[in-house]
């Protein structure tokens, strides 16, 4: 194990060490410098398959780590990779050899620094992926800026300049919102706890997704935001594409094929890795938006590349529209559709990647990326031509090659929740053959129209090997999709699993309605059963601005009125000031009456009690609903009924939830207390209507933890002896459980 | 039981001959790219004979055969093996499949042997053929798109053969274009059955699909959705209205494609998909009337523009828009069994008549031209007797194979419930039609006087790899329609009976076309009725009117065109769809791409916006420089400007608190 530790280090900085090999070299030695930077890149590559030994694909916590300190105050060296950072390593170190030999020849000027250039590139770009420390992340997301910039302005062709520093403003443009962003979580590390501040990544998401750092709704969309908008320049989301274009005509080859392959993909990844597990709700907020600027992009791109003259540019548009499907993939927020998106990042560096190649070559002899000057070219030029057909045939999405396979898992996953966007995504599919097809035939066919173009020599062995090795690629990805799928599965679950809960939870929620909607039971059943239950002695009684409610997570939708509420009858209070959970299941307290009576639970109490129930769901689901002014200062919770409480299966069905909703004192004690049980797991939601103090119904905000175990105190209930009728298995108040399950239950079994 | 454990083999076979032709071909001689080419679709066609011994063996119990070799995609429940499966349906496309590839691969050895790029040809077809029996034998919705998009590709390539024609280019890829169009909704009509089944595999779906109740054409449901959606895709790969045009560009490519693909097999793909997923079309009746209209709609259509065409390939290739009309028009009344018995003649006369052409171009030296042919029926009697035969078949002659099957498919047409029966009357007015184009392209090249340069052109019968197989399909288009003969005489339609067990396995519980009537009893009867049917009698009319106009008064069809100008050139002209497309659809998208998104929203208003950006960045950069004159005296006064202003802040501070 202790042998692994350095791996990812190793893979990391390997092409380093051609570049201290290189700098040892005369600066006119061209091919002594050629061949290093070539066998460097071949060794790293090698060496970072070994990662797929070490990868346990069931596994989906981060492998292979690896933490020192670095630098003081939180700022850790900690490297390690999941399901998906696997396959981009792979894929940066799958291409960088390939932009080296497609360099051979083309690169004449200063051939040192551009493969320098090349090699530092590599390594920042797969820090990148594997840094799972934000500062660290940050500072190779900024080393890869700056050899592109180079190689774009000095490598480049005629208006390179103009693409370089557009590139370059875009770009640092998003990453200073993102180290705000970093910034400012650092200093919400501490959290409730008082821990010490860090920029660790798999530490502040611990932190997040267990309540410690409580993020308000506008803070956490802003977080989102500023981290969204580095990333969505980079991949490039429309209408933030501009530089893009600029960079790849103006870019040399290798340029072009790196920053098609895997610059772009840094965004995405971004978008993968830190908005979503450390952002949900804002996601989920969000992802509407998103999406529609992704679709925007996948029509828009493909529309733009049909009409461009310039071969290079086109290619450059058609990555707008591709990418559109990877980031519409990642916010359709379901785990097949982002496998699909990691997928079409790995197509798209291949199949892009390769066309960018093509047309290298195709300029590598006229010097021109003007579709007008080629025409014909399959007659000098066959098997050139043939590849290229077979490139943009797997850039198409033509089954079985590997295009397909990401963009249909993109499509099926995104149908699923969301079929317009999945309609309007497969428009892309159509018009990515026409752009493609049509761009081919005025390159390849009819006769040589000009010419120069005549005599073109048809590929070189050198040519051949690159494309060889690209051919097999796409078909390798095409046919055996599983290798690839199978080992990323449990990773993009892991980044889904807030969404997942979420969507479960509203999943229960509305099937456990649909089953009320069929059986709801009869209030007076109701009352019956609770008269059945065991009362614990009446001393402590709770004062009347504390009113809570249990009832059944599942509200029919027959009973949300909010006023229903307002008569709010209790059937068992908290008392949040005195840190205990007091039962007192004879109050029902009307608002307006101070004290308390003994009486049965009327009908419009339990009534009361249900409305309360479904305020929670609500609440999760619509953050922006507005609050019924009768909540105002009221918090509401929702917690997990233990086993023990008789007849829960009865009450409770899907899941066994109860809620409480209580007037709040001191709401941000209440806050913090509510998050620090929601920490331990015992309460499900909370929501903070709103505070007494700014009695203006605002929009609710959503705090509390995510996970939910038993945890009431178990005292509270005692078991007791149940009216036998209530019992009965075809009994309406069995709408959730099935009824076997009561029957195998020896508690509630008289 | 080797092939069906086997069942790999069939598909390796062509795909391998593919792989080696394709990669080595290029510096072979001819005879072993031949031995290549031919040799591994024959090997395929003779495992399928095999296939069927075996086959004709299994239980009824182990119908559908199903064999699954790997897991192909999987990611969350989406799951996509590689699986095949063999019914009784598949047999009969595998059969036609391969018969016909294997003669149309050996007329090929003769058709191209002066052709450039012999062995990409070879390879091209190799490729064809193991993609359209992947989509034939797929055992699931995927893997069917994979080889419906594979063939698609093929055709592409097929079609742009000649690549160093513009037009050969254009059409191949307006082909895939097109057709891509149509797949955009099989694409949405996967996503949407795979999310109401939650399989692609065929099995579960008609599963589940059986236990569903029949829709409402009125109150339709997902399953209507489903199926209009795929068909959409059927439209678009088997050249329906309104996507059709792509297929008589398609005729750019050698003729030999034009016959197996744009006739016998590829086009039919649209017609044997909604055959495959009748468990579902038949619980969705609005679809299936979707299907039946469309079908007879574009039979008519056709058949009107095919009476008017010129070119020998053209003619065919609306006749063959037309034919798939009647398959889906079959397909739409429910008479699967009869769409696909139309799906297995049509491929034998149709793929004959399109290599018949082929050997009349090959004779004429490339000429396609039909008005400046006449008079070829003594020069080359081979192909003018099998063309013959196929035109009697196609025209619905009694006794030859068009017959059985276009007269089933009217019958279903006839006989299915109210709404349908203006669809038939389409049907058999586009039969009189079919009869009569056939026979004036019989008419116009093989009788009269020759119209062309006898001293240029010197006319020659095919050699004998071409002329074999053109009397192969001849036999065939004679006998080919026999199996149902039977029928007409009261007894049992055996190629319905051999297929019955596949499409009554889901059929729902109340038929939608309820069962032929009495008229079954009474065997005399139902012969005198078929023979003395009205498409009978319209097919002899349109063979008389074929004799009239270019036979017996050749002025008559001028003086026809004169007095009918307008819709002369309506038809002519193909009624003008290419240019309408090209004027509402591709011009104004083309034209917003290029000036409004590029152009406008691109370089004017986001660059506009950056670069504006950076030139107030820079021109304020370049006032406040302006500040930094190196002029003490300017300095001076900025440090008094600041000194004053300083204070008069510092004293509104003092004064606010």
């Amino acid at each position: 194990m202790h042998a692994q530790n350095h791996f990812l280090t190793l893979v990391t900085f390997l092409p380093l060490l051609g570049v201290l090999a290189m700098l040892l070299l005369k600066s006119d030695d061209h091919v002594s410098i050629r061949r290093i930077a070539l066998v460097t890149s071949l060794i790293e590559f090698v060496f970072s398959l070994g990662l797929l030994r070490y990868f346990s694909s069931a596994d989906p916590n981060f492998q292979l780590q690896e933490i020192h300190d670095w630098i003081g105050r939180g700022i850790q060296y900690h490297l390690g990779i999941d399901g998906i950072s696997l396959f981009l390593v792979l894929l940066t170190t799958f291409l960088t050899p390939l932009a080296i030999l497609c360099s051979w020849r083309s690169i004449q000027k200063n051939v040192k620094g551009f493969f320098i250039s090349l090699l530092v590139i590599e390594t920042a770009m797969i820090g990148v992926f594997v840094s799972l420390d934000l500062f660290l992340f940050f500072v190779f997301w900024e080393l890869t800026l700056i050899p592109m910039y180079f190689i774009v302005g000095i490598w480049g062709h005629e208006r390179r300049v103009y693409a370089a520093i557009k590139f370059i403003l875009y770009t640092m443009f998003g990453s200073i919102l993102m180290l705000v962003a970093i910034l400012w979580l650092y200093n919400l590390s501490p959290g409730t706890r008082g821990l010490p501040a860090t920029f660790d990544f798999p530490e502040i998401l611990y932190r997040m997704s267990h309540g410690q750092i409580p993020l308000g709704g506008t803070t956490e969309m802003l977080l989102f935001l500023a981290f969204l908008l580095a990333f969505a320049i980079k991949v490039p989301l429309f209408p933030l594409h501009t530089w893009l274009p600029d960079a790849h005509t103006e870019a040399p080859t290798a340029g072009s094929v790196i920053l098609a392959g895997v610059m772009l993909k840094l965004g995405t990844y971004g978008i993968l890795r830190f908005c979503l597990p450390l952002f949900p709700h804002a996601v989920m907020r969000a992802a509407p938006y998103v999406a529609t600027l992704a679709i925007i992009g996948i029509v828009y791109g493909a529309l733009v590349a049909t009409v461009q003259r310039d071969l290079k540019r086109l290619v450059a548009y058609t990555s707008v529209s591709h990418l559109g499907f990877v980031v519409l993939g990642i916010f359709a927020l379901n785990t097949i559709a982002v496998q699909g998106a990691v997928y079409q990042m790995l197509n798209h560096g291949v199949s892009t990647g390769a066309l960018f190649l093509a047309v290298g070559m195709l300029y590598d002899r006229r010097h021109t990326h003007d579709i007008k000057q080629f025409g014909g070219l399959t007659t000098p030029m066959p098997v050139l031509m043939a590849f290229f057909c077979f490139i943009a045939l797997s850039s198409l999405a033509l089954p079985p090659l590997n295009g397909f396979i990401g963009e249909f898992l993109i499509l099926i996953g995104t149908f699923a929740g969301h079929r317009a966007w999945a309609v309007w995504a497969t428009s892309g599919a159509v018009l990515s053959a026409i752009y493609l097809l049509w761009a081919y035939q005025r390159v390849a066919f009819g006769k040589v129209t000009v010419d120069k173009n005549q005599k073109l020599p048809d590929a070189s062995l050198r040519e051949k090997l690159i494309l060889v090795t690209l051919a097999a690629a796409i078909i390798f990805m095409g046919v055996a999709s599983p290798l690839f799928t199978h080992r990323m599965a449990a990773s993009a679950d892991n980044v889904l699993r807030p969404f997942n809960q979420m969507q479960e939870a509203m999943r229960a929620k509305e099937h456990a309605r649909a089953k009320l909607a069929i059986s709801a039971p009869h209030p007076a059943q109701l009352s019956r059963f609770v008269g059945a239950l065991p009362r614990p002695e009446p001393r402590r009684l709770v004062a009347p601005t504390s009113a809570a409610v249990l009832c059944s997570a599942g509200g029919s939708p027959a009973v949300l009125r909010p006023q229903a509420a307002l008569e709010c009858g209790s059937l068992f209070t908290l008392n949040e000031s005195e840190g205990l959970p007091l039962c007192c299941n004879e109050a029902f307290v009307a608002p307006g009456t101070s004290g308390h009576r003994n009486h049965a639970p009327t009908p419009a109490a339990l009534t009361a009690a249900t409305t309360a129930a479904s305020l929670i769901p609500l609440a999760l689901r619509h953050e922006g609903n507005p609050v019924p002014p009768q909540f105002a200062g009221m918090g509401v919770r929702a917690f997990r009924v233990p086993d023990g409480v008789p007849g829960r299966d009865l009450l409770f069905p899907h899941p066994p939830l109860a809620v409480s909703a209580t007037r709040v004192r001191h709401p941000e004690r209440s806050r913090l207390a509510a998050r620090d049980r929601a920490a331990e797991g015992s309460l499900f939601g909370f929501v903070l209507a709103d505070s007494p103090a700014r009695p203006a119904p605002a929009s609710p905000r959503l705090l509390g933890g995510r996970s939910f175990s038993s945890d009431i105190r178990r005292p509270v209930y005692r078991s007791g002896a149940l009216a036998p009728d209530l019992l009965l298995p075809s009994h309406p108040l069995t709408p959730g459980a099935s009824p076997k399950s009561i029957a195998a239950s020896p508690r509630v079994a008289p | 039981m080797f092939i069906l454990h086997h069942l790999w083999l069939i598909l390796a076979l062509p795909l391998a001959g593919a792989a080696i032709n394709g990669l080595l071909g290029w510096k072979w001689p001819k005879a072993a790219v031949n031995s290549i080419g031919v040799g591994s679709v024959a090997l395929s066609f003779l495992c399928v004979l095999e296939l069927i011994r075996e086959f004709l063996q299994l239980g009824a119990s182990q119908v559908p055969y199903f064999e699954k070799y790997f897991n192909w995609i999987s990611a969350g429940i989406f799951k996509v093996d590689f699986a095949l499966q063999v019914d009784q349906l598949t047999i009969v496309m595998l059969l036609v499949v391969t018969f016909v590839s294997l003669l149309v691969h050996i007329y090929s050895t003769g058709y191209m042997a002066h052709e450039g790029g012999y062995a990409r040809f070879f390879s091209y077809m190799n490729l064809f053929v193991f993609f359209m029996l992947t989509l034939v034998l797929a055992a699931n919705l995927v893997l069917m798109f994979v080889g419906w998009e594979g063939v698609g590709l093929c055709s592409y390539l097929l079609i742009g053969f000649w690549f160093l024609k513009d037009s050969a280019a254009s059409a191949g890829k307006k082909a895939f274009i097109t057709t891509r169009i149509g797949d955009f909704g099989f694409t949405v009509g996967i996503l949407l059955a795979f999310w109401t089944f939650h399989s692609i595999d065929f099995g579960t779906i008609f599963h589940q699909a059986a236990n569903m109740p029949v829709e409402s054409a009125a109150a339709f449901g997902t399953l209507t959705v489903i199926c209009l959606l795929l068909f959409a895709g059927a439209i678009g790969k088997s050249a329906q209205i309104p996507l059709y045009v792509w297929l008589p560009d398609a005729m750019e490519g050698p003729t030999p494609v034009s016959a197996l693909i744009h006739a016998a097999t590829m086009v039919t793909a649209g017609v044997y998909m909604v055959a495959r997923m009748h468990p579902l079309f038949s619980r969705a009746p609005l679809a299936l009337f979707v299907v039946a209209a469309v079908g007879a709609v574009t039979a008519f259509y056709a058949a009107t523009i095919g009476v008017l065409q010129t070119d020998i390939k053209k003619v065919l290739a609306y006749s063959t828009v037309s034919q798939l009309g009647y398959m889906f028009l079959g397909c739409g009344v429910g008479a699967y069994a009869a769409g696909i018995f139309h799906l297995m003649t049509h491929a034998f006369f149709k793929g004959l008549l399109f290599l018949a052409a082929g050997s009349v171009i090959h004779a004429m030296g490339g000429e396609q031209d039909m008005r400046n042919m006449g008079g070829l029926r003594k020069k080359i009697p081979v192909t003018y007797w099998t063309m013959l035969a196929a035109t009697l078949a196609i025209a619905g002659i009694p006794g030859f194979a068009g017959f059985f099957s276009k007269d089933e498919i009217l019958e279903a047409a006839r006989n299915s419930s109210g709404a349908t029966v203006w669809l038939w009357v389409l049907g058999i007015v586009a039969a009189g039609l079919t009869s009569f184009y056939m026979f004036r392209l019989i008419f116009l090249t093989f009788f009269g006087k020759p119209r062309y340069d006898e001293h240029k052109v010197h006319v020659h019968e095919s050699p004998r790899n071409m002329t074999i197989p053109l009397s192969i399909l001849a036999f065939f288009s004679v006998v080919g329609g026999w199996f149902a003969a039977p029928h007409f005489f009261g007894g049992t339609d055996y190629f319905e009976q051999f297929l019955h067990p596949v499409f009554a396995a889901y059929a729902p519980p109340t038929p939608a076309i309820p069962p032929e009537a009495a008229a079954t009893s009474t065997p005399a009867m139902e012969l005198l009725h078929s023979l003395t049917g009205i498409p009978v009698i319209l097919a002899v009319l349109g063979l008389f009117f074929a004799w009239w106009f270019y036979i017996h008064k050749p002025d008559a069809a001028r003086r026809a065109k004169e007095s009918l100008r307008g819709l002369y050139s309506l038809v002519y002209n193909k009624y003008f769809i290419d240019e309408v497309y090209a004027a509402l659809i591709i011009n104004p998208l083309l034209w917003i791409s290029t000036n409004v998104l590029w152009h406008g929203v691109d370089e004017t208003l986001i660059d506009g916006t950056v670069n504006g950006t950076a030139h107030v960045a820079r021109g304020l950069g370049g006032q406040l420089r302006e500040i930094q004159s190196g002029n003490a005296r300017t300095y001076a006064t900025w440090v008094v400007v600041g000194a004053v202003g300083f204070t008069v802040l510092l004293i509104a501070v003092w004064m606010v608190r």
